[in-house]
């Protein structure tokens, strides 16, 4: 027994010893080469991902020509000029004018705009919202009966009709654009969440918290939420493509932002009834939009295996 | 697709570099033939010089690097060392079962009944695995298909190999289920894997390989991953069906106590390497090799002292992209010497059936 | 086994309770007086007046749902506030063209997509691979109505070879149907195969790198039969989930489709319903898509079963 003691003694006063000269300028000159080798590291892995770089590289030129549309292109999106209707491709506008002599050069920069912020909008929101609904389901059982039974009646509605319904209820708006798609994207985001959080409410320190008396609330944002994120920041990312989807095809319908506004999705819908005379109306948007969501996507895989390179797609 | 397995095995011999084919064909490509002709009739497997490599994203890796041994009819071999030291990938290199289109490259020989298997065609191939040799693997919960019925997976067999009709696999299928020791085989040919105890499955695993009576058989670690109880049924059921075949088996096992009971003979493997051969006695009364005699001294004994801790190697195997030079063994080796770290030692005789590969045999 | 299928079926019906309890509360979303919202701003407070009591608007709430539950039981939708049809009638009239569509598009996802998958995975790395790794990407960002307006221009606007829009009934002639729903049928088709090649390509992988294959290779089974019958049965209920989901996806995504295509389809009676403001159109649509959903996912459990019986018991 006094050997244990004894032995225990020594291991920890080595360690105290250990600790002393590693708690000096030393220690943290180490801790920063170790985290810059770390950080080196990763950022190898994602560069060595061509499909990732690819998608980012999309995504923040998409990016900067939607916040630099005014200096790139001197068009009003929606000036009307009807003597110029229907003008193919020309110096004065690359991507030609559509039925009403707008530039859709314009058009398309500026519903960039708004494709990126009702995609970038809604892949927040149901994130926060998801995680929030998963995290408070995974803690409390009936609150967790009660808002998965609701997720399981809304993911029972194929998404596509949902929003359609949701938008001819509240109406043709961009407001109601991001509110319908959130709802269509939080339940399985909540899912995700609450499949993550019950896992790692079982791990052994998240235990010693509640033992040590933590408050639930400090354990759920402080010690579960960190843990659950990184699966969530890639979903995110995959809202945020399907989201860019879902408002063009809502706008295309005619039930997602109103007409005159230059959404991709309005321009695709008001090509489509001129596609045999003006091809140009119809290509453009649509070579952007699958562009940046393929972007996306790209992205959210190299996100994905940046965070769990145990996964594979 | 056997084409072109067959054209991988030609371009091997053509691409290959000089150097690791140099040693056979420098004075092995004749004598080998005879050394085969000399060879006592009762030897079922040779393996000379193999080398197995797999092509990764870290570049070529050689897991296997010339190993060479027999074994015969009726005899049982055990192979012993750490995980990772090439064990398994010997005995999947002996089937042939990696992917040969991409993965994996081959070279030496082994040769099975006489017969080279690395000339032979994939279709060839198929009628050595299974029929000829056979392979019990560790997981038997993993390596039944859990998706059909344990007689469906006995009848495969011998379906493929034995030109026989369905209800005449079925009874045979049932009496190999017998005779591993499964009670009530007619219900348990309807089972699913799942259905059935770990030792069950290893059972059945056993019926599954020895369905066609293969000459040998590769029991890749077959008791790992049961309970102590069961590993010595499962081990009682290998040495009587060993008997009862006159098969030659291939004990995989980091189980020396296992090897003592059962084997005649012992190889002892580390990183790829053979690094002591010999009877079962010489191997656990006077081991040559440092490696072997610290794997001797880890194991646990009744007639210790309670207080006395065990012994153990240290550090770990290294990976395969970290091969030190020298003696593989020298960074772990507690009597490594300058010699040791500079250069390899050779595979020398220390009796006429002992075999070691280490410099200072005989000081120590 | 038959157990196995009762608890299936049983455990459909809360999921149903919940799915229409959502549905009927979406339109009770509708912020102020839905009957005010279906008949527009030119409606008088009598048509409005008139409208809630046809519509039981003025009752409680729950027991509108119930009425509205029963209702559907005997087969009853309500009217179509627009166009003074019963929703049933207008439902079952444009039903054919919305089917066909999507068996095509299935059908067109299916063949496609499982082989090339499962050579994919097969031949992992080699040409088929990678070119299904692109195809799969490209299909998961060409949403139906995009690779559609795609379609036409090329196939319509450019080499005048398949029609732009319109639908030919199959009693006019199987090969003017045909054509009539070919570029919607692979519009439609192409994510699920996309998605379907994808998901088809990582459970064989996944499957071809475990133990039991290589159990089967070293029994001496040739490759072929190590693929189509080891390792595609216990790919199966991945290829089942798969298919299930793309059925449901092609009748929902049918929508988009065929009001880009001018089908006069459920999709497109949904679409122009929006404009009408006719809630109840919309609303049984949804129901109907929901219900069929549901009852494709008990089938996809129900198949699971059959393919592993570890889930049977459990």
């Amino acid at each position: 027994m006094s050997i244990l003691h004894a032995n225990e003694m020594t291991v920890s006063a080595a360690n105290a010893n250990a600790t002393e000269t590693l708690t000096g300028a030393g220690f943290e000159e180490l801790k920063a080469r170790l985290a810059k080798e770390q950080r080196a590291i990763r950022i190898r892995r994602f560069t060595s991902n061509k499909g990732a770089v690819f998608g980012l590289v999309v995504v923040l030129m998409v990016l900067l020509l939607a916040i630099l549309a005014p200096v790139i292109c001197h068009y009003d999106p929606l000036a009307l000029d009807t003597v110029n209707r229907l003008k193919p491709m020309s110096l004065a506008h690359p991507f030609g004018t559509d039925t009403m002599g707008r530039d859709v050069f314009a058009r398309v920069l500026y519903g960039a705009r708004i494709s990126l912020f009702v995609g970038f909008t809604v892949g927040i929101l149901s994130g926060v919202l998801g995680m929030v609904v998963g995290l408070y389901a995974s803690t409390n059982k009936l609150a967790d009966n009660i808002l998965m039974r609701i997720c399981d009646g809304l993911k029972a509605i194929p998404s596509t009709l949902l929003a359609i319904t949701l938008m001819a209820v509240l109406g043709a708006d961009i407001r109601n654009v991001i509110m319908a798609l959130t709802i269509v994207s939080v339940p399985s985001m909540a899912r995700l969440a609450r499949g993550r959080a019950l896992v790692i409410r079982e791990q052994t320190y998240i235990e010693a918290m509640r033992c040590l008396g933590a408050s639930k609330l400090r354990i759920m944002w402080k010690h579960m939420a960190p843990n659950i994120i990184s699966p969530i920041i890639v979903q995110v990312t995959f809202v945020f493509a399907s989201a860019i989807i879902s408002e063009a095809a809502l706008s295309f319908l005619g039930a997602g932002v109103p007409a005159p506004a230059p959404s991709w999705g309005n321009i695709l819908n008001e090509g489509k009834s001129v596609i045999y005379q003006a091809w140009w109306i119809v290509c453009f948007p649509g070579a952007f939009t699958a562009l940046t969501v393929l972007g996306l996507n790209l992205l959210g895989d190299g996100i994905r295996d940046f965070i769990d390179p145990t996964s594979e797609g | 697709m056997e084409a072109v397995a067959e054209r991988n095995i030609i371009d091997k011999k053509l691409i290959f570099p000089d150097s690791l084919r140099e040693s056979e064909e420098g004075f092995k490509s004749t004598s080998a033939e005879d050394a085969y002709a000399t060879a006592p009739q009762d030897v079922i497997l040779e393996v000379k010089d193999l080398c197995t490599g797999f092509h990764t994203e870290r570049g070529f890796l050689k897991a296997i690097d010339g190993v060479s041994f027999s074994v015969k009819k009726g005899e049982m071999l055990g192979i012993v060392g750490e995980s990772g030291c090439g064990k398994s990938v010997t005995s999947q290199s002996i089937m042939r079962l990696y992917d040969e289109r991409k993965l994996v490259r081959y070279t030496g020989e082994v040769r099975f009944l006489g017969q080279n298997l690395f000339d032979l065609s994939e279709r060839e191939m198929q009628h050595v695995r299974g029929e000829k040799i056979a392979m019990v693997f560790q997981d038997a919960l993993s390596s039944l298909n859990p998706v059909f019925t344990v007689g469906h997976q006995i009848m495969e067999s011998l379906r493929i190999h034995r030109n026989i009709s369905r209800e005449e696999a079925k009874k045979r299928s049932v009496e190999m289920l017998g005779l591993v020791g499964i009670p009530d085989p007619e219900r348990r040919f309807y089972q699913y894997p799942f259905e059935l105890s770990g030792g069950m499955r290893q059972r059945v695993m056993i019926a599954v390989a020895l369905a066609c009576h293969p000459r040998l058989l590769i029991a890749d670690e077959p008791t790992t991953a049961l309970d102590v109880t069961i590993q010595a049924q499962i081990m009682d059921l290998i040495v009587e069906m060993n008997r009862k075949f006159d098969m030659g088996v291939m004990l995989i096992t980091h189980d020396l106590g296992v090897v003592a009971e059962t084997c005649s003979r012992v190889i002892v493997m580390y990183l790829g390497q053979i690094v002591e051969e010999g009877l079962v006695t010489d191997i656990f009364d006077h081991p040559q090799h440092p490696y072997t005699k610290g794997l001797m001294a880890s194991v646990p004994r009744l007639d210790s002292r309670s207080g006395e801790r065990l012994h153990q190697i240290k550090g770990t195997v290294p990976l395969l992209n970290q091969i030190p030079e020298g003696c593989r063994f020298a960074p772990r080796c507690p009597y490594a010497t300058e010699a040791c770290r500079r250069s390899m030692p050779d595979f020398i005789s220390t009796s006429s059936t002992q075999r070691a590969r280490c410099f200072r045999i005989g000081e120590l | 086994m038959k157990r196995f299928i009762l608890k299936r079926i049983l455990s459909m019906i809360p999921v149903l309770f919940i799915v229409s309890v959502v549905i009927f509360s979406l339109v009770h979303l509708v912020p102020g007086d839905p009957a005010a919202a279906m008949l527009g701003d030119m409606a008088t407070a009598e048509d409005i007046a008139a409208l809630h009591a046809r519509l039981g608007l003025d009752r409680p709430l729950v027991q509108q749902y119930f009425v509205w539950i029963s209702n559907i039981f005997h087969g009853d939708f309500g009217d179509s506030v627009a166009n003074h049809q019963t929703v049933a009638s207008m439902i079952l009239s444009h039903l054919e063209p919305t089917i066909h569509l999507t068996i095509l598009a299935l059908i067109i996802a299916v063949l496609i997509a499982i082989p090339l998958g499962m050579i994919a995975a097969t031949r992992k790395g080699s040409v088929v691979d990678h070119s299904v790794t692109v195809l799969s990407l490209l299909g998961i960002s060409l949403p139906s109505f995009l690779l559609g307006l795609f379609l036409i221009l090329v196939f319509a606007v450019r080499f005048k070879l398949l029609p732009s829009s319109g639908y030919v009934p199959m009693r006019q002639g199987f090969w003017m149907h045909l054509k009539s729903i070919l570029l919607p049928a692979i519009a439609l088709g192409f994510m699920n195969a996309a998605f379907m090649m994808r998901m088809t390509r990582a459970s064989l992988l996944e499957v071809l790198g475990s133990d039991y294959i290589r159990m089967a290779k070293a029994k001496g089974v040739r490759e072929m039969a190590i693929v189509t019958v080891h390792a595609f049965k216990n790919t199966l209920v991945t290829i089942i989930t798969v298919i299930g989901q793309s059925l449901v996806q092609s009748l929902s995504g049918a929508a988009v489709v065929e009001s880009l295509f001018a089908i006069p389809g459920l999709g497109q009676l949904m679409v122009n319903s929006i404009g009408r403001r006719d809630y109840y159109v919309i609303q049984s649509i949804v129901l109907l898509i929901a219900v069929f959903n549901v009852i494709v996912n008990m089938f996809v459990d129900i198949l699971y079963g059959v393919v592993d019986p570890r889930v049977r018991v459990s």
